[in-house]
């Protein structure tokens, strides 16, 4: 074995056959940022054969703070992350394959991007995007190792289908958190993301080098206050991606909710990606939760206090309601899903 | 598809204003009154220009008094908060749009005092008389709205201006709605600010808009900086329109209004209103005979602009709206129009109306197509 694997070989528990595996496994790379270059490197100085390294924007001065690896050249050579990313791991592990892809994670192109991987690593703090790699990995039984940095605050779990609770179980819907905070308004430091890099290696490696004692919590740090906690990740009955919908590979994510200039209370659903709905088949599947009653134009739906208007193009008005969050989850519930 | 959201803003605009914009754009984009280049003398001429077309739109005796601004909120806006300080009283109407009624309550709240008069006469407008009933030693400013954006109403600005030019006191009009269709004569209508929107009657585009400033008129500014002009000094010039006109203004945007204004007196004023009156007419007509339409539009033929809202019995303003644009492709505006006061007023409140604004590039069959439209809708009641 390579003499340059030595230290790691003895402190893995898998010893020379775990490095074995490493250096057969395949990992993708989704989002070349705060911690996915941490995560990378880290893989990359570990060994792993084949990283696939995958993001579309370019370095700027002000990822400099956060971003390990990445230094002034590389914001002046106006390079991609992806790319400035490959060309300082092969300087770091010149014995690996290293490729980088220029494109931002659709619902298009994700499963390719993953295809083959055997582990999928995400450092991305775009909510919807967490939530179409859930799907492809689900769909595709692909590990993953979910990490999100924001300020002080970090999240990582591990997604290992058939065997833990989903990304979808424990967050939701992509809606539910987007409110809260964001790294343009609570900005980002780079310790919390070198951590959460860190802890996002190590249950990388565990998991290819077929451990059991992967961790199936999810773990927030607060690098302000110096403090890590282990919360249960729990499964969500009502989880879709658990029941084989993949709602987010299917682009349904991009359901847009908006509040109505109108002076009651009122929120406007659009969905681009259902064009032709038929109204009677609708209205038979609710008519066995409310009252349904439609004509040829719309469809209108009462249950509990909510009225639901629905068009044959989709669209729907939810009335009674100025909850634009609540409003996509009917949708996605009751129409969409 | 049929664009009938014209009070929202006007769709298509001429064939001129799009070829002028480009040509301005490639040729003489250069920032005008900075610099002593070709460029920059074709941009400030460009401009010039235009404050000339719009003088003689609005029968304007200085140029330089016409500042551009965004729009016509941000023309109300410095006019309102360059005029009022607390203890100043103002009296308007109940049929303004929030563009009007939003910069007031802030006032409102910092000491102005705003009396809102309801319309006194018949046919939906206040009444000059009104007008002068409620005035007090104190009033510095009496605002009104000249045409609806929600039923069309126009109201007698220069019977306002009358009234208002004897007591001596500041005249402002909203030509929102008004603006490129209707004869506005600043001098005949004694009218001191004169706010309006470049992208609706003026055929301009989105991001263009202006304010007349009378003689009698001096405003504190809301924004100073660089003009151009005295650049020694280090207070904001006290010359028109560099006071009001800080930062680079959007010369390719008041290019393209220059071309809309062009447009507009070369088809003739007159001309451009009763082809909108016309169609309005015809959809007035069409659509009373159908059963469970309710029209709200000005109730004197003569005080019509083009615009009307309705509501149709068993639906809501959104769902017709939505409706009309996936079943027939048909595009308007649904809900209160950013003017909630005037719902109030006619009973439409919260849910507001849908509204029918034709303009100039609407045709009758496209009228027909709307009305047939809106009898199956309403035929069609779950």
């Amino acid at each position: 074995m390579d003499e340059r694997y030595i230290a790691q070989i003895a402190a893995l528990q898998a010893g020379e056959t775990g490095q074995k595996k490493l250096s057969r496994s395949a990992v993708v790379v989704i989002g070349c940022g705060a911690i996915g270059t941490v995560t990378a490197a880290a893989l990359a100085r570990a060994g792993i054969g084949k990283i696939k390294l995958i993001d579309k924007d370019s370095v700027e001065y002000r990822d400099l703070t956060t971003h390990a690896l990445f230094d002034e050249e590389d914001v002046k050579n106006q390079l991609p992350k992806a790319m400035a990313t490959e060309r300082h791991l092969k300087t770091i592990n010149s014995a690996i394959e290293i490729q980088c892809i220029l494109v931002n994670v659709d619902p298009s192109n994700v499963e390719e991007l993953i295809s083959n991987a055997d582990l999928v690593v995400g450092g991305l703090n775009d909510n919807p995007t967490s939530f179409l790699i859930n799907d492809a990995c689900k769909k595709h039984k692909i590990p993953w190792v979910h990490g999100k940095a924001i300020a002080f605050w970090g999240t990582t779990m591990n997604i290992i289908p058939d065997a833990t609770p989903c990304y979808q179980c424990v967050f939701g819907s992509p809606l539910t958190h987007e409110r809260i905070y964001t790294v343009e308004n609570a900005g980002a430091i780079s310790s919390t993301s070198h951590i959460i890099g860190a802890l996002q290696f190590t249950e990388a490696i565990k998991i290819l080098t077929g451990s059991k004692e992967i961790n199936r919590d999810l773990i927030t740090i607060d690098v302000w206050k110096g403090t890590l906690h282990h919360l249960k990740a729990n499964y969500r009955s009502s989880c879709l991606a658990c029941a084989g919908k993949y709602q987010y590979l299917e682009g349904k994510y991009e359901a847009k909710a908006t509040r109505l200039c109108d002076g009651g209370k009122a929120v406007e659903v659009l969905s681009p990606n259902i064009r032709k709905i038929s109204l009677p088949d609708i209205a038979e599947k609710l008519s066995a939760v409310g009252q349904v009653k439609y004509n040829e134009f719309m469809l209108r739906f009462n249950f509990n206090s909510y009225e639901i208007v629905v068009f044959p193009d989709g669209r729907a008005i939810f009335k009674n309601t100025s909850d634009e969050a609540l409003a996509l989850k009917l949708y996605n519930q009751y129409i969409g899903g | 598809m049929i664009y009938v959201d014209n009070a929202s803003t006007s769709w298509p605009k001429p064939e001129a204003v799009y070829t002028a914009m480009n040509d301005f754009l490639r040729k003489n984009a250069g920032n005008p009154g900075r610099g002593s280049h070709s460029m920059a003398f074709a941009a400030a001429q460009v401009i010039e220009e235009t404050r000339m077309l719009l003088a003689r739109l609005f029968n304007i005796p200085w140029p330089e008094r016409i500042i551009f601004t965004l729009n016509c909120t941000h023309a109300i806006n410095i006019g309102l908060k360059g005029l009022l300080s607390p203890g100043d009283h103002v009296i308007t109407d109940s049929i303004g749009h929030n563009s009007l009624f939003r910069p007031l309550s802030k006032l409102e709240r910092q000491g102005v005092k705003v009396e809102r008069l309801r319309p006194s006469s018949v046919n939906g407008s206040i009444s000059p008389e009104d007008i002068e009933k409620a005035m007090t030693p104190n009033t510095r400013l009496i605002v009104v709205t000249h045409g609806s954006n929600v039923t069309g109403l126009v109201q007698p600005i220069e019977k306002y201006g009358e009234v208002v030019r004897r007591h001596n006191i500041t005249f402002m009009v909203d030509a929102a709605q008004t603006a490129g269709l209707y004869q506005i004569d600043v001098q005949a209508s004694n009218i001191d600010l004169l706010a309006f929107p470049g992208h609706k009657g003026l055929f301009g585009p989105p991001g263009t808009g202006g304010l007349y400033i009378s003689k009698r008129t001096s405003l504190e500014t809301l924004c100073e900086g660089g003009t151009g002009s005295y650049s020694e000094q280090e207070e904001q010039p006290d010359i028109y329109p560099d006071k009001y006109e800080s930062g680079t203004v959007n010369s390719v945007g008041i290019c393209g209004l220059g071309a809309g204004v062009k447009f507009i007196l070369q088809q003739g004023i007159d001309n451009i209103r009763t082809h909108e009156l016309k169609l309005v007419h015809q959809l007035i007509e069409g659509l009373s005979r159908i059963e469970g339409v309710h029209i709200h539009r000005a109730k004197d033929w003569e005080e019509q602009a083009p615009v009307i809202s309705l509501t149709i019995d068993g639906y809501a303003p959104s769902e017709i709206g939505a409706i009309l644009d996936q079943a027939f492709d048909i595009k308007l505006r649904t809900g209160l129009h950013c003017a909630p006061s005037v719902h109030k007023l006619i009973g439409t409140f919260p849910h507001g109306t849908v509204r029918l604004s034709p303009g100039f590039f609407n045709t009758e069959e496209e009228m027909n197509t709307v009305i047939t439209a809106i009898e199956k809708i309403a035929r069609s009641r779950i």
